[in-house]
């Protein structure tokens, strides 16, 4: 695959060509607050802060979501003159009718300028809306997600919050990337690693890269992984988070939790969500919306009785979610280490902290952190993962005989 | 590619009739609830109501099948939907019907739906119990209050299939004897000899003629041979618990016991990711557990 | 001995006395240019204790309902000014028992506003330090920069009419000179620019300053005075007051919710305004609250514990303002 290059100063002209035929959405600084917002001729796409406050996944999984409008009225019964209705009285009370329509936008768009670890968080969430593994297959995110270009940029300079790289990312990665941006000098070293990233970069002003400019990409992405701290070991995590369930660690560490959702609503993989109707007189809507475990009432029960009443049991729940219960189920982490957990928790949780304490085997001390960073880029050494949109074949259905004895 | 044979699906796979877009429509969207009429509705107690509903799309209730123990979501347009398990019998094929028990905001908006009114359904969802495993042994249904509901299509299912169990007993409590759902029924079943019904109620009362004690005791009472036997238990948490224990302590084991378990439940569909207990979902997973499955979930029931 | 010495010596005493299970106070986080709330519950762990300028969180917050764990705990706890006046306000609705506190109070010359920091520079900053009024950063590439402490405090901080704690068992060493407050009124120009404003353009204002909200309740978390926690109205189902939908609408109907009900306890501490994910400038309308309630009621909420909120009593001879 042939490396391009763009220089700096046609990447507005590059960003307008794509706007366009579709929404572009960059990351853009508006009063000092780095946030993706869609892009327009004239703005500037902020790259020198490396992570927006927010992660993009709220253009593809909505943080609300419309999907069903219906309305009721009172409809006539049926007026088609064959056969006569049973009694006078009964052909002359209307019966209640429900006109229900469902709702699914999906506008093509492309993102640029996310890293690696957003993009990564994507594919996490493909597991769960692409019905991987036999489970249910989501139309609302799915026809999004398809909708969606991922145009991703190499994180030069990792923050010490990152830990992309003991999670088996990378700050070059390019799992879930259409096409990866490399700053090099006066511009980008430009990769494209599937038909989607192909159409994307289908301009005028990307022409070959030169071998100095490949060799620049090439020393920045080494450079980059190498500033990447491994905080824990990630072996044994799962088992040890099991073994640990019901550890006394889980209270210590949350003691400064104060429950709130900002690190679900940050993490580019966290997809919990509710569903709620309303309904004004007799028109409506269904819709979908973020929710968070952390909340207090997310598992109260109609009768009161609530599983995780306790702060604890809520912060366990997230831990081993991500590093237990997801990759039970999808054979994959729920995590991809960009750190904005971190950075935003009003008490600073660290998520490198919990999985350090509680993941380490049930009456050992926990290692303290490991300051030496990988050598290598993890994600290089593994099999590329599945580009979106898989030819997939029929996933296996769960056991329609119910439970196995 | 996972080697391990899973994958994504995509939109085409979906319209090309992908067997895991199974509730609503086939192909399409499975929040897409089917819209229903009320056809008959039935005080069973104080505050439980049955439902029988049939679907407005002719096709679909014609096809509509669903496996014993698998759940619906039954919902109402404005207020929301919330899970209920199937209780008419598999073959009935006239309508769909689901028990429910007045609680909070839907059930109260389900409690006050007349004959005639429109509903939303998502069905059939879940695991169902493991009725075809099951055959050649004997069935120990221990129930109590609303309980009845989540057991009762495995119940007639079974009675159905009379001949491939090796014998059936359902025992089954109330506060009170006008909180019996499904007196109908009761009253066929007690007319059966192929079948050992003991029922009980807390306390005493003028006219009651059957046992009296709570669940638990009731069972122990009974003394119920574990051999070649499933015990399933169902009702409210803390009879599930005395009954689960008064299972251990019968000999029977953690293979060997079953119950089905009630969340907060949203999507129905295991992607909304709420009502896990621990990696499993209530809704995809569930709502059937075996005892053995259950204790290797972290404590949140 | 410094006011941090002081900190630790009073929760040694405190945890090995048996007076508190723990005692909350603040720690370094990460990296020198982080702090976070600690919580000790060994005497021997007290040196982790630290006070500087970064120790911006309003630790009252971890009295609140269902906060305390185990439930019913003896708890020590830092106050600065500001965080003791939330707790003076809970303590004048009873909504926390003073019999089971141990309140420490630090007297405070102001407080680092790290995102006037971080808006110096789009690298990380990962070292913070501060001495002789001047603010040192080091980022992560290692470039290091210099400021006048002044210069970069908190905006409440510059207003700050109640340096030392209103309500203390214990304080950390000399308290700091408290402003005039007899003879000056308090400062509300923060508030001006919104004031000048019409009606519409407020309204437009508000409704772009929402819009990026995410309802993630970090703000309501972390504000001790917002004290209903699982019941709040904010979430409630039965009956559905606020929709769970996010947009400019149901984000300003949630924010002022939050904004009426917390109003006559609130002292303007900033710790919602702190705790925001995305920087929402939530400070600006709850001083826009207390202004108002100070023109009408001259009450400033949480200083006095024998006063009750000004909105929980109706008293006749109330005087309004102009």
């Amino acid at each position: 695959m042939a490396i391009k290059y763009l220089s700096a100063d046609q990447l507005p002209a590059f960003l307008s060509s794509l706007a366009e035929k579709t929404r572009v959405v960059a990351p853009i600084k508006t009063d000092g607050v780095v946030q993706f917002q869609p892009w327009a001729a004239g703005k500037d796409v902020e790259l020198d802060v490396l992570l927006a406050k927010q992660s993009p996944k709220e253009f593809v999984f909505l943080q609300s979501e419309t999907f069903l409008k219906f309305g009721y009225s009172m409809a006539p019964a049926a007026e088609d003159g064959e056969g006569e209705a049973e009694s006078a009285s009964e052909s002359a009370i209307p019966c209640e009718t429900v006109d229900v329509e469902a709702l699914n936008e999906a506008p093509a768009q492309v993102i640029f300028g996310l890293r690696p670890c957003d993009a990564r968080g994507f594919v996490q969430m493909d597991n769960v809306f692409g019905g991987y593994g036999g489970f249910y297959f989501d139309p609302l995110y799915s026809a999004r997600r398809e909708a969606t270009t991922l145009l991703a940029v190499t994180c030069r300079e990792p923050r010490s919050t990152c830990f992309c790289t003991a999670i088996g990312g990378c700050p070059a990665g390019h799992e879930g990337v259409d096409a990866l941006f490399t700053q090099v000098k006066d511009g980008f070293a430009v990769e494209t690693f599937t038909e989607k990233g192909e159409a994307a970069t289908a301009f005028a002003g990307l022409g070959d890269a030169s071998d100095a400019q490949e060799s620049e990409a090439a020393e920045v992405k080494l450079q980059a992984t190498g500033k990447v701290d491994v905080p824990f070991a990630l072996e044994g995590i799962r088992d040890n988070l099991h073994d640990n369930i019901g550890g006394e660690g889980w209270h210590d560490l949350c003691m400064r939790c104060i429950s709130c959702g900002t690190c679900t609503y940050v993490c580019p993989n966290c997809y919990c969500f509710s569903i709620n109707d309303e309904l004004v007189e007799s028109t409506g809507e269904r819709y979908r919306v973020w929710d968070n475990c952390f909340n207090p009432l997310y598992t109260e029960e109609t009768s009161g009785h609530n599983p995780r009443a306790a702060k604890s049991n809520r912060f366990r729940n997230r831990f081993s979610h991500k590093f237990w219960y997801y990759p039970d189920k999808y054979d994959s982490l729920l995590c991809s280490g960009c750190g904005r957990c971190i950075m935003h928790c009003p008490t600073r949780i660290d998520i490198r902290e919990v999985l350090r304490v509680m993941g380490t085997p049930v009456g050992t001390t926990p290692a303290q952190a490991i300051a030496a960073p990988a050598a290598e880029c993890a994600a290089e050494s593994t099999a590329a993962p599945p580009a979106l949109p898989v030819e997939a074949t029929r996933a296996a259905p769960a056991s329609p005989d119910g439970k196995e004895a | 590619m996972a080697d391990n044979g899973k994958t994504r699906l995509t939109a085409a796979d979906v319209v090309a009739g992908a067997s895991t877009a199974r509730a609503g429509k086939l192909g399409g969207n499975p929040y897409l609830p089917e819209i229903a009429t009320a056809i008959e509705i039935i005080q069973e107690t104080p505050n439980i109501k049955t439902l029988r509903l049939r679907f407005d799309d002719p096709a679909v209730q014609e096809s509509f099948s669903f496996l014993p123990g698998q759940v619906g979501q039954l919902g109402i347009f404005g207020v929301g939907e919330s899970t209920f398990a199937i209780t008419s019998k598999p073959s009935e094929k006239e309508f769909i019907q689901f028990s429910v028990m007045k609680a909070g905001e839907v059930t109260k908006a389900i409690h006050n739906l007349s004959e005639g009114d429109k509903v939303g359904i998502r069905a059939p969802m879940g695991c169902g119990f493991p009725v075809e495993a099951w055959k050649g042994q004997r069935i120990l249904y221990v129930m109590g209050g609303i309980g009845s509901a989540a057991l009762k299509a495995t119940i007639e299912y079974t009675l159905e299939h009379r001949s491939d169990y090796a014998g059936i007993t359902i025992l089954y409590g109330a506060t009170a004897p006008e909180n019996f759902t499904y007196q109908a029924d009761i009253d066929d079943w007690q007319k059966r000899d192929d079948l050992e019904l003991v029922l009980t109620i807390d306390r005493d009362c003028d006219g009651w003629q059957c046992d009296v004690g709570l669940v638990p005791h009731v069972l122990e009472r009974m003394n119920p041979d574990p051999a070649n036997t499933i015990a399933i238990t169902c009702g409210p948490p803390i009879m599930i618990k005395f009954a689960l224990m008064s299972f251990q302590k019968l000999g029977f084991t953690d293979e060997q016991t079953y119950t089905t378990l009630e969340k907060r439940m949203k999507c129905g569909i295991g992607i909304c990711g709420r009502c896990n207990v621990g990696p499993k979902y209530v809704c995809v997973d569930g709502p059937v557990f075996s005892l053995a499955e259950l204790k290797e979930l972290p404590d949140e029931l | 001995m410094s006011r941090q010495d002081h900190i630790r010596e009073f929760a040694a005493a405190a945890l090995r006395d048996g007076r508190v299970d723990y005692f909350i106070g603040w720690k370094q986080g990460h990296n020198s240019s982080e702090v976070v709330p600690a919580f000790v519950k060994d005497p021997a762990e007290v040196e982790q204790l630290v006070w500087n300028e970064l120790c911006h969180h309003n630790l009252v917050t971890f009295l609140k309902r269902n906060m305390p764990d185990p439930a019913g705990a003896k708890i020590g706890v830092c106050v600065k000014g500001c965080d003791s006046r939330t707790l003076v306000a809970l303590l004048q609705e009873e909504l926390v028992d003073k019999d089971t506190l141990y309140v420490v109070g630090v007297p405070c010359d102001g407080i680092v506003d790290r995102r006037k920091l971080e808006k110096e520079s789009a690298d990380e900053l990962v070292a913070i330090s501060c001495s002789d009024g001047k603010v040192s950063v080091t980022t992560r590439q290692g470039s290091g920069k210099e400021f006048a402490k002044d210069s970069v405090l908190l905006d409440v901080c510059g207003r700050c009419r109640y340096p030392n704690a209103v309500y203390a068992d214990d304080t950390a060493g000399p308290p700091v000179e408290e402003p005039d407050r007899k003879h000056a009124e308090p400062d509300w120009s923060d508030v001006a620019d919104y004031e000048n404003l019409s009606d519409d353009d407020k309204q437009a204002l508000l409704e772009q300053i929402y819009s990026t909200c995410v309802r993630c309740f970090a703000c309501i978390n972390v504000c001790p005075v917002c004290f209903c926690w699982d019941k709040c109205v904010n979430r409630s189902r039965q009956p559905e007051l606020v929709s769970q939908k996010v947009g400019p609408k149901e984000n300003l109907l949630f924010q002022m919710v939050h904004m009426f009900h917390v109003a006559g306890r609130c002292p303007s501490c900033g710790a919602c305004d702190r705790a925001c994910p995305v920087e929402i400038p939530l400070y600006l309308l709850h001083r826009k609250m207390n202004k108002e309630i100070y023109d009408m009621f001259r009450f400033e909420p949480g200083t006095k514990l024998d006063e009750k909120p000004v909105f929980q009593v109706f008293d006749l001879t109330d005087q309004f303002g102009d």
